[in-house]
């Protein structure tokens, strides 16, 4: 994600083309307009009722969009969906992003396109291509994400009661960072000011509130910069560096500081922040060089293992099948896995119209008042 | 009934996310490495029949998804898509949200031919859209259960103008 100041945002701002649409400046097909977003018409569109949905207020990309924001926008995405179903006698909507020009963005605007789709059109470019990936890499891939992902959604789970605390513990935090290099580098970057970043970003202020941030500090210095994917590498093996003892000393020499007491010097500390005696076994490198992402080769991925990843599954399913035969029971809630919640809860189930009756009632009235005007 | 995604969930080989109304998935045939997949827990065959809420917790996970995609995996763009009903490609029958981390000149391309339709086109186009996503947000106040005593003035308000209307009929 790229930071921008603001006066480069104002800058892109003023040469945006859908902001001046906004503003009044330049024509458009509007088609639906709220306080929060607009839609228009695209206007070289994929398809005929190709319609593009979007914040008011400029945003670059998606991540920075606000999740109230995202929220509201996804269900008017699924309401003009709904209608271009109607509208243009279509069986078929695509809804698409992309974000930054890498993924195919043009104009620095987040917006949704909606596009209809019927059999046999033109515009094929939808169909996902498939390919095979190494299974061990799959593997990596699951423990590294589901990891990051049960720290970031965090607050989601604690709202569900799935959680006990929203807070995250310290030490999950610094794993957070240390799985996580783009935000260690932007934490590392802003480490003098790191109060200041911390407050201006919601986010981070969830995760950070009530952390000792010398602490934190600490760890992030202690950190060299070339060791960031093999961090990952060693979280999954569950090794402990000796890293603890370290920090320790850091905060005793920061306390130390602040009492205005004399402070031994301790340069090996920060010249040494990796134990001697460690060293990278061929696995390990193995592991990190699978996890950058530069290095995977599809193609020979794809030759190495053809049929792999169907077979488990296959297998897998008849087992599933049988079990859930023999307990008669359909499987409910299977809470994310190791460290909390020791109960199972039933998942809640929406009913949208309890009151069928009451809603036919009232149409009648609405239709008798409507009459008779 | 067999879906094939709903096996997905209830295995945990491919679960890197789950919560009560949804969990996210890595795709084992994606179309690039750490391709996720956010679907709603409860099986849905179209995006139309997921519920408000659910559709927007789907894409606050997707979206915090990109962001660790972006982070973790170095990606320099990502791809969210829904491929709703068969004509868009829709592969599987469960709704689900594709999270497609991206790089430069990676082979995937999403271009589509733009076409040039005239002003009239678009306006009479414009028109029957916008008649339609009048509706939207709508359905919101539907939900909202009125309560009893507003019900029952509507009533008699109601047979009020019926009453005096009745009355204007018995005028000879």
């Amino acid at each position: 994600m790229a930071q921008m100041t603001p006066e480069e945002m104002a800058a892109q701002k003023e040469q945006c083309i859908f902001c001046q649409i906004i503003a009044g400046k330049r024509p458009a097909f509007k088609v639906y307009e709220d306080e929060l977003l607009v839609a228009m018409l695209d206007i070289s569109p994929a398809a005929n009722g190709h319609v593009l949905l979007m914040p008011k207020e400029h945003y670059p990309i998606m991540p920075v969009v606000p999740e109230p924001v995202l929220a509201h926008l996804f269900k008017t995405a699924k309401g003009v969906s709904q209608a271009l179903l109607k509208a243009m006698l279509v069986s078929g909507t695509n809804i698409f992003v992309a974000n930054n020009p890498a993924a195919g963005q043009k104009i620095p605007h987040f917006l949704v396109h909606i596009i209809p789709r019927e059999q046999g059109d033109k515009v094929d470019v939808f169909n996902l291509r498939k390919i095979q990936v190494n299974p061990e890499l799959m593997q990596e891939l699951q423990k590294a994400l589901s990891g990051n992902l049960h720290l970031i959604m965090r607050d989601k789970l604690a709202e569900q009661g799935l959680l006990e605390e929203a807070q995250i513990s310290e030490e999950d935090l610094l794993k957070l960072i240390d799985t996580n290099p783009k935000l260690k580098e932007f934490l590392k970057a802003n480490i003098d000011k790191l109060d200041l970043v911390l407050e201006s970003n919601p986010q981070l202020n969830m995760m950070f509130k009530g952390k000792d941030l010398v602490k934190i500090k600490a760890h992030l210095q202690l950190m060299p910069e070339d060791k960031q994917y093999k961090a990952v590498g060693e979280l999954l093996k569950g090794k402990k560096s000796h890293r603890k003892d370290v920090e320790k000393e850091y905060v005793d020499k920061v306390e130390k500081e602040a009492a205005g007491l004399p402070v031994p010097k301790e340069p090996e500390i920060i010249a040494e922040p990796e134990p001697k005696d460690y060293e990278e076994t061929p696995e390990e490198r193995q592991l990190r060089e699978k996890l950058s992402v530069e290095n995977v080769e599809p193609e020979k991925l794809e030759k190495a293992t053809e049929s792999k990843i169907v077979e488990p599954l296959k297998t897998n399913k008849k087992a599933k099948r049988k079990v859930k035969k023999e307990l008669d029971e359909p499987a409910q809630e299977e809470v994310p896995s190791e460290t909390q919640e020791p109960e199972q809860k039933p998942i809640e189930k929406e009913s949208p119209d309890n009151e069928p009756e009451e809603a036919a009632d009232l149409d009648a009235i609405a239709d008798l008042l409507g009459g008779r005007k | 009934m067999t879906c094939p995604i709903c096996d997905m969930i209830d295995d945990d080989k491919f679960v890197v996310y789950q919560d009560k109304l949804a969990v996210a998935l890595l795709v084992p045939n994606p179309a690039s490495e750490g391709h996720i997949a956010v679907v709603p827990r409860e099986h849905h065959a179209i995006l139309e029949q997921v519920p408000d809420n659910v559709i927007s917790h789907m894409f606050i996970i997707a979206n915090r998804v990109s962001r660790a995609v972006f982070e973790m995996l170095g990606a320099q763009g990502t791809n969210i898509t829904v491929n709703n009903g068969i004509p868009a490609g829709q592969a599987s029958p469960h709704v689900m949200v594709n999270i497609i981390p991206r790089k430069e000149e990676d082979g995937i391309d999403f271009m589509w031919i733009p076409s040039q339709p005239g002003p009239e086109e678009m306006r009479a186009l414009a028109t029957k859209i916008k008649d339609k996503c009048d509706y939207i947000g709508h359905e919101v106040i539907k939900e909202k259960p009125l309560d009893l005593d507003k019900k029952n003035e509507i009533k008699q308000a109601a047979e009020e103008i019926d009453y005096r209307i009745k009355q204007l009929e018995r005028v000879p």
